[in-house]
C-alpha cells in the first residue's frame, strides 16, 4: 500500500479565504475534484504541506447563462457539463467532450478548472516515487534528465485534457483571482509550453471560471481516440468550430490535445474556407495539423501514430461537419 | 443458483485478508532492488533498525532456504541473497509499528553493488557472451524441451503444402482485482505461526513456510480468506507471503504486509513473452499431416512454474485435432525482469494463437471454409494421443455447430459490411493436472463431511475458493448426491487446522478433483444415513428410499422418517459423524515415460469454439470487437451461471491480451505496473458475449462435468485476429493488435496495392 504523504487541510467557504490562506501557507496546494491531484499526491509527485480544498466555495459551482456570455464556475463537475440542458443547447460540443473524458464515477469528482489544469504527463513522471528514483527521477520532477530526450533540457510531458481544445475553439476566456486581484486571459495564455510548468498560473492563483462569449450559429464538434473507451486519456483529440457560415465559407477554428506539451491551436485562425471543403483545403488544414504538433515518446503509443492520429481525426471531422 | 458467499461479497460483508489486520498489528514494507542485475557488495541496514518505531528489519541472511513451486527447480530466495536479477526484487523488510515508518525505514537502507550486464529480452539474454543470472543455467536456458511423436519428417513430406510464420506475443499479467496481502502472526511463546494469504494454493504456502522457516509444518496454520481473484498469479508460494512469516517471527507478533499495485505488479508471475515459429504441412483436401512447433518464453528472473509452462505449450499441441506428427522445441529462458508463472490458459495460450491463426492462412489457401477445415480434423474419440493423452469426451464437434448457427456465419461470409470481419477459433485445457507437483501417494484429492445432532452438514474442504466458485460447486455436488438443499450445508475451506489438505486452485482441477471427492464423501454419509433409516423403519438398506429430507421404504405408504429422525438414529452409539470421500487419478491417466511426460495428462480436456465480429476503424487502427460467440464444453454444467460467468471472463481476458494488454519494460522498470496504463478492459468496450454450454457428459468427472474457466481464453486471440485479417485482409502476427501497428500495416497494404497498380 502507498498512503499519502501528511499534509494539513483547509477547507475555506470563500474566494478570498482560499487566497488568504495560500498566501499564508508557503507550500499550498488547491484541491477541486481531486482525480488528478490525490493520484499524483500518493505517487509522490507533489508533497504539499497543505491542501486548500475549494469544494465550499458556493460561487465557484455557478454557471450563469447571459445574453452576451456563459460563465462556468472551476468547480462544476464534468458530469454536470454533461446534463445541464441550458449548457447543451448553447454548447452541446461541452457535454459532448466532457461526457467522453475518463469513466463515470471520475466525472462525478473531476471539475472543469481541474481538466483544464490537469497536470502534463509522460511514462517516465506518471510513476511511483520507487519507480522514478530508480532511474535518477526526471526533468519535469526532481531530476535533471528527460528519459524521451536524453540530451535535451526541456520537458517533453504531454497534455491530455479533454476540454482545453473545445474550450480554445469556443474562444473561451478564464478567469483568474490571486493575492494580485482578479484577472481574466484567453485560455491560450493560461499554457506555457513548457511541460514541466505547464500553466501560466502564479502561486496562490486559482482558476474560477470560464467565459465564452455567445455565439449562436457556431457548430463545434470534438472527436478523439484512446485504446480503451473508458478511463484512457487520449491518444489525440480535435476540436473543430465552424462559425458564421456563409452561404460558402467558413471560419474554421481547430485545436487538438495530447500530442503536445500544451492543447495546439492552429495558428493564423481562424482559416476562411470555401465550402464545400476542397480536397487542397482539406489537404492544407492536414498539412498545417502535421506541422503545428510535436508528439514525443511520452506516452505507449509511438508519436508517429498520434501525429497520424491527429490527422486522420481532423479529416473525418472536417467531412462530417461538411455533411451537417 | 447463486453462489453460495454471493450474499457476502456484493454486500460487502466478505473479509479479504487486508480487513483482517487486527488493532495494534506492525505494518510491513519491503525494500526493493533498484537494479536489474548486479553483486551485492553491502547492505546496510542500521539506520532502518535505529529508526524509533522499527520493530524489525530482516534481510536475505535471515533465510538462506530457496523456495519455488516445483521441486526441482528452487532456485529463489524470499529475500535476495549475493546477487540482484530484476529491478524491484526483495532485498530487506521492515516491521513498524505503522506503514509510514516502515517506509521511511527501508528509505534508510544503503545498498552498494557491482552492476552487471542485464537482459530484458530472450535474444539479449542468450546471446553469445551473455553473463549468466543462474550459475548453474549456461546460456540463461532454464529449460529446454525437444520432443518429437510420430514421423515429422515424413509427415512433411507426404503434405501437398507446408505453410510457416513466426507469431510473438506479448508479455500479459493477470490483474486480479485485490492487491496481494498477507497477515502473519508469530507466537514467540510457542514458537507457532498462523499466516492469513491471498493464496491459490494454501498447502504449497504451508510447505514453503516450513521450509524457509526451518519450522515443523505441525507448528504452521495457514488460512486463506475470502481472495479477489488470482488467475495463476497465486498458484505458488510469493516471496511477500514468506517474507510477512519471516517479519512476524523477527518482531515476535503480528505484521501486516500489503502490497501497493504496483509492488502487485512487480510480484507478477504472468504469461510470459513469447516467439512461436509455427510449422503445418497439410494435403489438398485440408488434412493436417505434420505440426513442428518452435516456441521461446521469456521467463523472467527465476524458475517459478517455468519448466511446466514451456511443456504445457508443446504438450497441448495435441489433443484438439488429429494430427498424426508434432514435433515440438521449447526453450524457457532468464532475463532479468519479474518472473512469469502460470496464467489462465497455462502455456497453451499462446501456441494456439498462432497454431489456429497459421489454420485460417491455411483455408484461406484452399479455398475452404474455416468450419471445413476444422471438422476435417477432428478427433475419433476415446482417444490416446500420440503423447499419451486420454481423450474421453470432446463436445468440440457440437461446439463448432453451434458457433457456426448462432454467428450467422455462412451469410455474414457472403455478404460482407466494409470495415467488418469475422473469425473463427478453437482450443482446449486440462481439467486438473494428472500428475500433481509433489508426488505424495496420497490421494488427489479429499474431502470431509461431518453431520452432527443439528442436521446440518459441513463439508471440510481445502479447495481454495478466489471468486471462481469451487465452494458453491462441493455443496451442490453433496447436496445433489444427499437430496438436500444449501440450507443444511456449510463449507468450510482453507484453514490448514480445520480442513484437509488439498492441492490447490490450479490446472482447473477443483471441480473435477474435488468434485469427485465430495460425490464420494457424500455417497458415504448417504450411506450411512440410509442404514440407519433401515434399522429404524425395520427395513433391510437396499430397500430404503432416499428423498432427501425423507427416507422411506419404497414401495410402503407410510410417510417415513424425517432428516432429523434419520440423523437421530444413525447417531446413537456412535455420536457425531464425520466421512471421508477421496479421489485418485488412475495410474493409466498419468501419461506416458518421456522426460517431460507429466505435464498435459489430464482425465478429461473441456473443448471451445468461438467466432469474433470485429469492426476496424481505418482512420485510428482501432479493432472493435462487435460480437463474440463462444461455446465451450464443460462435460456438464454443474452450476450453468456460474460456467457462463466463467466463460464470459475467459473471453473478456483473452479479449484483453488480442488488443490491449501487456506489460512493458523500460531497462528492466515495468511501464505499465498500474491498472491505468495496463490496459484490461472495461465494461464500455466489451461486446455482448453469447455463451453456449457444450455438455458432452465426461464419464469421469462428477456428474458428468469437467473445466470450464480456462478452455475458452486460447481461442479469443486467434478468433479476433483472424477477424481482423476478414476485415483489412492483414494478418496480425504480433499481440496485441494495437492500433499503430493496424494503422501501420494498412499503409503498407496501400503502398504495396499502388506498387502493384504502377507495374
Amino acid at each position: 500500500m502507498i498512503p499519502l504523504p501528511p499534509f494539513s487541510l483547509l477547507r475555506p467557504d470563500s474566494l478570498d479565504e482560499a487566497v488568504r490562506a495560500a498566501s499564508q501557507h508557503k507550500d499550498a496546494r488547491f484541491l477541486a475534484g481531486g482525480t488528478d491531484l490525490m493520484v499524483n499526491m500518493r505517487r509522490g509527485l507533489l508533497k504539499p504541506a497543505c491542501v486548500i480544498d475549494l469544494s465550499n466555495i458556493v460561487q465557484l459551482h455557478r454557471i450563469t447563462f447571459g445574453e452576451k456570455e456563459t460563465r462556468i464556475g472551476g468547480l462544476v463537475s464534468l458530469a454536470r457539463l454533461t446534463r445541464e440542458p441550458e449548457l447543451q443547447i448553447r454548447y452541446p460540443v461541452i457535454a459532448q467532450a466532457a461526457a467522453q473524458i475518463a469513466a463515470p464515477a471520475h466525472r462525478e469528482m473531476a471539475s472543469l478548472a481541474g481538466n483544464l489544469c490537469l497536470d502534463t504527463r509522460c511514462v517516465f513522471y506518471n510513476q511511483s516515487e520507487w519507480w522514478r528514483g530508480t532511474i535518477g527521477y526526471c526533468l519535469k520532477y526532481d531530476g535533471e534528465i528527460c528519459h524521451v530526450a536524453k540530451s535535451g533540457n526541456t520537458c517533453f510531458a504531454a497534455f491530455h485534457g479533454d476540454l482545453a481544445p473545445v474550450l480554445l475553439v469556443l474562444g473561451a476566456r478564464v478567469e483568474i483571482v490571486g493575492t494580485e486581484g482578479r484577472r481574466i486571459i484567453d485560455l491560450q495564455e493560461l499554457y506555457s509550453g513548457d511541460g514541466k510548468a505547464h500553466l501560466t498560473l502564479k502561486r496562490g492563483e486559482i482558476l474560477t471560471a470560464v467565459i465564452l462569449n455567445n455565439r449562436p450559429g457556431t457548430v463545434a464538434r470534438y472527436e478523439k481516440a484512446r485504446i480503451r473507451s473508458a478511463i484512457d486519456f487520449p491518444l489525440a483529440g480535435v476540436a473543430i468550430a465552424r462559425a458564421n457560415p456563409l452561404k460558402n465559407k467558413a471560419c474554421l477554428q481547430i485545436a487538438l490535445t495530447g500530442i503536445d506539451v500544451k492543447p495546439v491551436q492552429l495558428e493564423g485562425a481562424p482559416l476562411t474556407v470555401s465550402l464545400p471543403l476542397s480536397d487542397e483545403a482539406e489537404a492544407t488544414i492536414c498539412k498545417q495539423v502535421t506541422q503545428a504538433i510535436q508528439p514525443m515518446q511520452s506516452s505507449f503509443s509511438p508519436p508517429g501514430y498520434r501525429r497520424k492520429l491527429a490527422v486522420n481525426l481532423t479529416r473525418r471531422l472536417l467531412r462530417e461537419m461538411a455533411r451537417e | 443458483m447463486a453462489l453460495i458467499d454471493g450474499i457476502e461479497k456484493v454486500t460487502g460483508a466478505a473479509r479479504y485478508t487486508a480487513d483482517l489486520v487486527p488493532r495494534g498489528a506492525l505494518a510491513g514494507a519491503i525494500f526493493r532492488s533498484p537494479f536489474a542485475h548486479a553483486q551485492i557488495v553491502s547492505l546496510d541496514v542500521s539506520k532502518a533498525r535505529q529508526l524509533p518505531g522499527v520493530v524489525a528489519v530482516i534481510t536475505g541472511d535471515e533465510c538462506d532456504k530457496t523456495y519455488g513451486v516445483l521441486p526441482i527447480a528452487m532456485n529463489e530466495y524470499p529475500l535476495a541473497r549475493d546477487k540482484l536479477r530484476y529491478r524491484g526484487e526483495p532485498l530487506a523488510a521492515v516491521a513498524a509499528v505503522d506503514l509510514a515508518t516502515a517506509q521511511k525505514a527501508c528509505s534508510l537502507i544503503k545498498l552498494k553493488v557491482r552492476e552487471l550486464p542485464a537482459y530484458f529480452d530472450a535474444d539479449a539474454a542468450c546471446a553469445a557472451g551473455a553473463q549468466v543470472l543462474h550459475d548453474d543455467r549456461p546460456g540463461n536456458i532454464a529449460r529446454d524441451v525437444h520432443h518429437e511423436f510420430g514421423d515429422i519428417k515424413k509427415g512433411f513430406a507426404d503434405a501437398d503444402f507446408v505453410l510457416e510464420e513466426s507469431f510473438s506475443c506479448a508479455e500479459v499479467t493477470h490483474a486480479h482485482m485485490e492487491p496481494h496481502a498477507s497477515l502473519a502472526e508469530y507466537d514467540p511463546e510457542r514458537g507457532r505461526l498462523t499466516l492469513h494469504s491471498v493464496t491459490q494454493v494454501p498447502y504449497y504456502v504451508h510447505l514453503t513456510i516450513a521450509r524457509c522457516l526451518e519450522m515443523d509444518a505441525s507448528q504452521i496454520r495457514v488460512v486463506k480468506p475470502f481472495v479477489g481473484g488470482g488467475f495463476g498469479a497465486r498458484t505458488e508460494t510469493l516471496n511477500f507471503e514468506i517474507i510477512a512469516c519471516l517479519l512476524a517471527r523477527a518482531a515476535g507478533g503480528r505484521v501486516a504486509l500489503e502490497l501497493s499495485r504496483e509492488e502487485t505488479f512487480l510480484t507478477h508471475r504472468g504469461r510470459p513473452q513469447t516467439r512461436v515459429k509455427m510449422k503445418l504441412g497439410l494435403t489438398n483436401d485440408g488434412r493436417i499431416l505434420a505440426c513442428s512447433c518452435q516456441t521461446w518464453q521469456t521467463g523472467g528472473a527465476y524458475d517459478g512454474y517455468g519448466i511446466v509452462t514451456i511443456l504445457y505449450a508443446g504438450a497441448l499441441l495435441n489433443g484438439i485435432y488429429n494430427i498424426p506428427n508434432v514435433k515440438y522445441d521449447g526453450y524457457r529462458i532468464y532475463t532479468n525482469t519479474p518472473s512469469c508463472g502460470a496464467m489462465r490458459g497455462h502455456g497453451s495460450v499462446n501456441v494456439r494463437f498462432a497454431f489456429e491463426a497459421l489454420l485460417d492462412r491455411a483455408a484461406e489457401k484452399l479455398g475452404m471454409d474455416a468450419f471445413a477445415l476444422r471438422r476435417k480434423n477432428l478427433l475419433k474419440t476415446p482417444i490416446r494421443t500420440i503423447n499419451d493423452l486420454r481423450i474421453e469426451s470432446y463436445g468440440l464437434p457440437a461446439a463448432l455447430d453451434w458457433v457456426e448457427k448462432a454467428s450467422g456465419w455462412k451469410e455474414k461470409k457472403k455478404k460482407k459490411k466494409p470495415g467488418h470481419g469475422i473469425g473463427l477459433a478453437c482450443s482446449h485445457y486440462v481439467s486438473g493436472a494428472a500428475k500433481p507437483v509433489h508426488w505424495t501417494g496420497e490421494p488427489h484429492a479429499v474431502v470431509n463431511l461431518k453431520l452432527d445432532f443439528d442436521g446440518g452438514i459441513t463439508i471440510a474442504t481445502g479447495a481454495a475458493d478466489i471468486g471462481q466458485g469451487s465452494s458453491t460447486i462441493l455443496a451442490q455436488a453433496v447436496g445433489e448426491v444427499m437430496g438436500l438443499g444449501f440450507d443444511r450445508l456449510t463449507v468450510i475451506a482453507n484453514d490448514s487446522r480445520i480442513t484437509p489438505k488439498d492441492n490447490g486452485s490450479y490446472s482447473s482441477r477443483v471441480t473435477f478433483m474435488v468434485g469427485n471427492a465430495a460425490v464420494s464423501a457424500a455417497r458415504r454419509l448417504k450411506e450411512i444415513l440410509t442404514c440407519a433409516a433401515a434399522r429404524k423403519l425395520e427395513a433391510k438398506p437396499e430397500d430404503i428410499e432416499c428423498l432427501g429430507e425423507i427416507y422411506r421404504v419404497s414401495g410402503r405408504q407410510d410417510e417415513g422418517l424425517a432428516f432429523n429422525e434419520v440423523v437421530a438414529e444413525a447417531l446413537v452409539d456412535v455420536g457425531t459423524l464425520t466421512v471421508k470421500g477421496t479421489f485418485t487419478v488412475p495410474r493409466e491417466y498419468q501419461g506416458g515415460r518421456f522426460r517431460g511426460a507429466a505435464v498435459g495428462p489430464s482425465m478429461a480436456y473441456s473443448y471451445a469454439a468461438s467466432v469474433a465480429e470485429v469492426r476496424v476503424d481505418m482512420a485510428t487502427g482501432l479493432v472493435s470487437v462487435v460480437k463474440i460467440w463462444a461455446a465451450h464444453d464443460c462435460g456438464f454444467a454443474i452450476n450453468p451461471l456460474s460456467v457462463e460467468g466463467q466463460i464470459q471472463g475467459g473471453v473478456w481476458m483473452g479479449l484483453g491480451q488480442a488488443l490491449s494488454e501487456e506489460t512493458r519494460y523500460h531497462e528492466g522498470l515495468p511501464l505499465h505496473a498500474n491498472m491505468l496504463d495496463y490496459r484490461v478492459p472495461t465494461m464500455a468496450e466489451s461486446p455482448p458475449i453469447e455463451v453456449r454450454i457444450i455438455e458432452s457428459l465426461d464419464p469421469n468427472g462428477p456428474f458428468g462435468a469437467k473445466e470450464a474457466s480456462e478452455g475458452a481464453l486460447a481461442s479469443i486471440m486467434p478468433a479476433i485476429a483472424n477477424a481482423v485479417h476478414d476485415a483489412t485482409g492483414i494478418r496480425f502476427t504480433q499481440m496485441p493488435i494495437t492500433p499503430d501497428t493496424v494503422l501501420d500495416a494498412l499503409a503498407k497494404k496501400a503502398r504495396q496495392a499502388m506498387r502493384g497498380n504502377r507495374s
